[in-house]
């Protein structure tokens, strides 16, 4: 019985608590989600700063580019050269014809070292200069000062004279970065930035780290290049190796070879993320926890006392019946005494101790019964066969009860058929025909009649007990049979009864291999026993 | 503008014009001084020689240097813990303390990130300025790139011509964040001199990367300093900011147009721009009272007994500090061929030959490094010796203590080549080949 309760009360307290993880748990989940959304738009922000500040740098080279280059005469060589020295934003330029002939550097007379670099670095400008020209005019980026959205960068066709955007080419590994612009007499001017320069500006505008008050409290933003490797960095959190940023931004051309990332410590994401929600969640959860297991505690510490308090009261009357069965015995032995010598004509006498001898024997069958009941109920209760004739039982109970149904006026008719020596228990057998009988005479005296049949079937015994009373009602012809049903509970009835005779009568009878039933009948009602009894030679002798 | 500066620069000449017919250079002028190693030249053979143009700061009686406006960048990497940051630091106070109130400063510390520990401002709370220097405590990676950047950014909130624009670059000079070849900053060195903000480095530490530093150093007119070198530090630092000397000139663009027939092969200690026969260079300051030689190799063709031969008009442009306004000197040469070269030798301009030995010497010193680097050390051994030689040997038949100097170290650093002394020894090399390839070498 225990640790069935146990079971169930873990049940009780282990089911809903595990739906409230549940439930908590995908709340805290979902609204996760919800917040790392919100925080990546978050860092998205401050990237789209820090692409602001990037795109800045080129939106200031752009402005001076484009008077500088409209500025000088691209035909004057000296003038591109001064340029170029004095510039330190340009590391050279070159001059393109509207054929796309090169105009500068210089193809007669000699070239200054950096000249030759540029060369060296667009080997095309030598080689190939017209493709070189168009792939400028085809492949560039338009202005990043276009006003917002970058339109496609003018490509010139016949006829147009002006136009200016970025070209971007990489060689030697190295993205080389130049501005261009056609002034109105056709010719392209193209300057070549000084790259590192160009990073050095873009290093120097972006935020520095300050330790004290730090721009980005546990975050770090890098600057890398297509290959990966960091420009620049800020920000105190240092990222792990192989770490993923939590969010990314292309810078946009003419430098989306350059990428920013952002890397947040784990820790601080969880704490951002909702540490407060999985606090709440715990501490949902463990007041609900404790509040089920104190439910639970209660209601098995009040089960289990009501179980006790069942218990002790099945003990006191199995205790009261017991120290009652003494003097009751002592009295049925001393009454009969009595009867045995009384003189035959003293009528008066002998009925009224015949009064107290079958109301002591009604008081023992109650007390048997309630005793039957508690070894029932405790799975002590044990049969006792011996060799005996059922037919002298039977006979036996029915003298026992024959001066009381007389009195109600119930005559008693029977056939007797099991007169053969078998193993049975006698006691439970007496106590099954006088619970059989005991009814008769409480429910169906109105019959007048009691009808009792024995007979053997092989080894075993069937006995019918019929009456002619009201009879029991189909529905309720398996709920007498359970302890404590009576068909009616009204107590102006004047019949009396505990409710438990048929029950034990049928546990007794299936204890002894067999059944007590109910035989459908017209008129009252058929009880019919069955026992397992076995043929017993060594009963004649005994 | 334009109208403004012609018209100074007519008064500018008129000036010089008066003071010349009264018989006196002027006193607040450059002084241009332009030889020929040989004077006399060998006839009827085409020949090499050199064409030194040398500039001369004048003295400005009683005036203080001008004002700086320096960015201090310092290295807190981790590999500069211990002696190093000591040592950083140190450096970086000697400089605050030698800066006068009207001097700008800024501090930047960088390890993989930038943090500006001092933003540009007049060098007034110098105690605060050198509590938060001591603060600093070496940490992470080393993105030099990104330090000298943000010095950069500070310096230019004050960018003044009037003004002494410096960043002091403090590190070991291992950068691994950012961009870290030497080429790479030796562009932005470049880039930063045109703007007219020189970077001093000083290297820390046995470990740094000598020619990242240097090249930085040299591209952008500043000085290099390796620390470990005794006084050499006290004394860069005394001249940029301490006692120091003023600048009197800006924006020197030597312009040399050579005449027909000679050809310019290359300056030998400047970076200049050679197209036909016209020779550009520009360089960002002189001091008062410290010379400028430029050094350039000619070619001579073979020219007939007895005649005279115009070599070049070289033209000098600057941004007079003294006077504010644009002056322009200009002077010509010319070369005689005789047939005695007893005569030639007779001739030789000692001066102008102690500057071309000790270029020509610079130049086997940076090639025998080379050798060094691709370990043929007994190579770059016979080399140095044999320099020591050429310089003891140039230095007897000039005269000149500096080369027989300087012939002693060659041979020093002969026999410094094993790999116990090389990581010293190379920065040493490469500190005084920086040296002597500045031309407008501040010592």
């Amino acid at each position: 019985m225990r640790p069935k309760l146990i079971a169930v009360f873990l049940l009780i307290v282990l089911v809903p608590l595990g739906l409230i993880t549940w439930l908590a748990v995908r709340t805290a989940r979902n609204e996760r989600t919800v917040i790392e959304h919100k925080l990546r738009e978050l860092l998205m922000v401050s990237l789209r700063d820090a692409e602001r500040a990037v795109v800045g740098v080129v939106q200031e080279r752009e402005r001076e580019l484009l008077q500088l280059t409209g500025a000088a005469d691209p035909r004057d060589a000296e003038q591109i050269r001064s340029l170029v020295r004095r510039n330190p934003f340009v590391s050279q330029v070159f001059v393109m014809g509207p054929d796309g002939e090169r105009v500068h550097p210089p193809l007669a007379g000699s070239l200054t070292d950096s000249e030759r670099g540029l060369i060296e670095r667009h080997s095309r400008l030598q080689t190939d200069p017209q493709g070189f020209y168009r792939d400028v005019l085809a492949q560039s980026a338009a202005l990043t000062d276009g006003g917002g959205e970058a339109a496609a960068p003018r490509i010139l066709a016949e006829g147009h004279r002006t136009g200016a955007g970025w070209y971007v080419v990489t060689t030697d590994g190295v993205p080389r970065v130049v501005f261009w612009q056609v002034n109105p007499a056709g010719l392209l001017v193209g300057a070549e930035l000084n790259c590192p320069r160009l990073q050095s500006d873009v290093a120097g505008r972006l935020p520095a780290t300050d330790p004290f008050r730090p721009e980005i409290p546990h975050g770090r933003i890098t600057l890398r290049d297509s290959a990966g490797s960091i420009l620049y960095q800020w920000g105190s959190y240092e990222p792990l190796e192989g770490e993923l940023p939590r969010a990314s931004l292309p810078v946009r051309p003419p430098l989306d070879f350059w990428a920013l990332d952002y890397y947040l410590s784990s820790a601080d994401l969880d704490k951002a993320l909702g540490g407060g929600v999985r606090f709440s969640l715990f501490v949902s959860l463990v007041v609900g926890g404790l509040a089920l297991v104190a439910l639970s505690v209660y209601f098995y510490r009040e089960s289990s006392r009501t179980l006790r308090e069942a218990a002790q009261r099945t003990g006191f009357v199995n205790r009261v019946s017991h120290e009652l069965r003494t003097p009751l015995t002592n009295i049925r032995m001393y009454a009969e005494m009595l009867e045995d010598g009384l003189p035959e004509d003293d009528g008066q006498a002998r009925q009224q101790l015949g009064v107290i001898l079958s109301e002591s024997r009604r008081l023992s069958r109650l007390i048997t019964n309630v005793l039957t009941f508690a070894r029932k109920q405790k799975d002590t209760l044990k049969l006792h066969r011996m060799p005996v004739c059922v037919d002298e039982i039977v006979s036996s109970s029915i003298e026992h009860f024959r001066p009381a149904l007389e009195r109600k006026g119930i005559k008693v008719v029977f056939s007797l058929g099991a007169s053969g020596p078998v193993s049975a228990d006698t006691d439970a057998v007496e106590q099954i025909l006088a619970n059989l009988f005991s009814n008769v005479e409480k429910h169906a005296a109105d019959g007048g009649l009691m009808e009792v049949t024995s007979q053997r079937q092989g080894g075993r015994t069937v006995i019918t007990v019929s009456d002619r009373g009201p009879g029991i009602p189909k529905d309720m012809r398996e709920k007498v049979f359970q302890p404590f049903y009576r068909c009616s509970d009204r107590l102006s009835e004047a019949v009396t009864g505990t409710g438990i005779g048929l029950s034990i009568s049928r546990d007794l009878a299936r204890l002894h291999g067999g059944d007590l039933t109910i035989m459908p009948a017209e008129v009252g009602t058929t009880f019919r026993v069955e026992l397992d009894t076995p043929h017993c030679d060594s009963g004649e002798k005994a | 503008m334009n109208e403004v500066r012609r018209t100074w620069w007519v008064v500018g000449v008129a000036v010089a014009l008066a003071l010349l017919s009264a018989g006196a250079a002027r006193a607040d002028q450059v002084k241009l001084n332009v030889a020929l190693a040989n004077p006399l030249l060998k006839a009827d053979k085409k020949q090499a020689t050199y064409l030194m143009v040398g500039l001369t700061g004048f003295k400005i009686a009683g005036q203080k240097r001008a004002p700086v406006n320096v960015a201090i960048v310092l290295d807190k990497s981790g590999s500069m813990t211990g002696e190093k940051i000591r040592k950083a630091k140190e450096a970086a106070i000697m400089a605050v303390n030698r800066l006068r109130a009207d001097d700008i400063v800024s501090v930047v510390a960088y390890d993989d990130t930038i943090e500006v520990l001092v933003p540009a401002t007049k060098a007034l709370d110098k105690e605060d300025i050198i509590a938060k220097i001591n603060r600093l405590e070496p940490g992470n990676t080393t993105a030099l790139f990104a330090g000298v950047s943000r010095g950069a950014q500070e310096v230019r909130k004050f960018l003044d011509k009037n003004r002494v624009n410096r960043i002091v670059l403090l590190s070991d000079g291992l950068a691994n964040v950012g961009p870290s070849s030497p080429r790479e900053l030796a562009d932005l060195g470049g880039s930063l001199g045109k703007e007219g903000i020189g970077v001093t480095t000083i290297g820390l530490g046995l470990d740094y990367n000598e020619d990242l530093m240097t090249q930085l150093a040299i591209k952008s007119e500043g000085n290099h300093f390796f620390a470990e070198k005794a006084g050499d530090l006290e004394r860069g630092f005394d001249l940029e900011f301490g006692i120091g000397l003023a600048v009197v000139a800006q924006e020197i663009m030597v312009r040399i147009v050579c005449a027909p027939g000679i050809r310019p092969v290359r300056m030998m200690n400047a970076t200049a721009d050679i197209t036909d026969r016209t020779v550009l260079v520009s360089l960002n300051q002189l001091y008062s009272e410290r010379r400028a030689d430029l050094l350039l190799e000619i070619e001579v063709p073979a020219t007939a007994s007895g005649k005279v031969r115009g070599v070049a008009n070289v033209e000098v442009t600057y941004a007079n500090m003294a006077t504010k306004t644009t002056d322009r000197l200009t002077s010509e040469i010319a070369v005689k061929f005789v047939d005695s070269e007893v005569e030639v030798t007779e001739k030789t301009e000692k001066v102008v030959m102690v500057v071309v030995v000790e270029q020509i010497a610079n130049e086997q010193s940076m090639r025998a490094t080379e050798l060094r680097d691709k370990g043929k050390i007994e190579d770059a051994r016979k080399l140095l010796l044999a320099n020591g030689s050429y310089l003891r040997e140039n230095g007897r038949a000039y005269g000149a203590e500096k080369l027989l100097k300087q012939a002693e170290k060659n041979e020093e650093d002969a026999g410094n080549l094993d790999e116990g002394n090389w990581k010293h020894q190379r920065k040493d090399m490469r500190d005084r080949q920086q040296e002597a390839s500045a031309p407008a070498c501040a010592f």
